[in-house]
């Protein structure tokens, strides 16, 4: 699994950098500019999308790894729920910070305690509550045991968030991209934001997981010194 | 260009802190490396402490 991952790290990185670029020159550059979201700000969008979908994605990811947890006690499940978990909350912060920025500049305000908006920052909070549970837990099995039941409990916000914008009625805008809302650019230039955040995610979901290895490696390796008095 | 403040604004924040998560994970991951390495130089120092301890007491079991 180790070398596997170090050798993930070493093309993931690149990888993620090009589609990047190419990310960066299909929004400002390839797709058309809409008329009525605010002019300029609107291509905030191609990121703030893919954002929270992945965002969606990496609890979801916490969700099943903390039930295998539960179910296989094995320390594996718990570092990638873990992981997954630190990068949804990086993803969730910067779709609340695009999401205010677009709403100051179409709306004229920073935020609302709009049902979308409330939802996705409890689900924000709830995540990094989860991490915090994570940290500092004083007993190691325990503290994995206990963020795997937050994890599985804390994930009903991911729906809640995901569907805002169906069950009440809010000021965010309507979801367009799958009822033809979109030009074909525009569709093509959102599915390849969704792709590079895709591998954006995959790559620093790895760097994470090696991290923790590397933290247990030190850890047991603490522990038979100190039982060797050294 | 309107609203291109708020534009660059939503686009810098994106990057910055981004690049700012990876460069913490960099910058932990040297640190925990550098860890690593100085503990296993010690297991291992502790370890040859330990043979050659072995090895003067069975010298010295040989000699009685």
């Amino acid at each position: 699994m180790k070398e596997r991952i170090a050798q993930r790290s070493n093309i993931l990185p690149g990888i993620s950098f090009v589609m990047m670029m190419v990310a960066l020159y299909l929004v400002f550059i390839y797709v058309p500019t809409a008329q009525g979201m605010g002019i300029m700000v609107q291509k905030v969008f191609y990121f703030h999308v893919p954002l929270a979908w992945l965002s969606y994605l990496a609890f979801t990811i916490v969700l099943v790894c903390s039930g295998l947890y539960l179910w296989r006690r094995e320390a594996k499940w718990d570092i990638i729920a873990r992981s997954s978990a630190e990068v949804g909350v990086v993803f969730t912060a910067l779709v609340l910070i695009t999401g205010s920025i677009w709403a100051k500049s179409a709306w004229g305000y920073w935020w609302t305690w709009d049902a979308r908006l409330t939802s996705t920052l409890v689900l924000w909070l709830i995540y990094v509550a989860y991490l915090m549970v994570r940290s500092f837990a004083v007993e190691e099995d325990r503290g994995a045991r206990f963020a795997a039941v937050f994890g599985i409990a804390g994930f009903f916000s991911v729906p809640l968030s995901a569907l805002a914008i169906t069950l009440w009625r809010t000021q965010h805008p309507p979801p367009v991209i799958f009822e033809g809302g979109l030009a074909p650019e525009m569709l093509f230039a959102m599915l390849f934001c969704v792709v590079t955040f895709t591998a954006l995610y995959i790559q620093l979901l790895t760097q994470r997981i090696s991290l923790r290895q590397i933290e247990t490696e030190i850890d047991q390796i603490s522990q038979n010194l100190s039982y060797q008095g050294g | 260009m309107e609203n291109a403040g708020y534009f660059f604004a939503a686009f810098a924040l994106i990057w910055a802190l981004l690049f700012g998560y990876v460069l913490i994970l960099i910058n932990r991951q040297k640190q925990l490396r550098h860890a690593l390495d100085s503990l296993k130089a010690r297991l291992e120092e502790s370890e040859k402490g330990k043979e050659t301890k072995r090895g003067a007491r069975q010298a010295d079991g040989a000699a009685i």
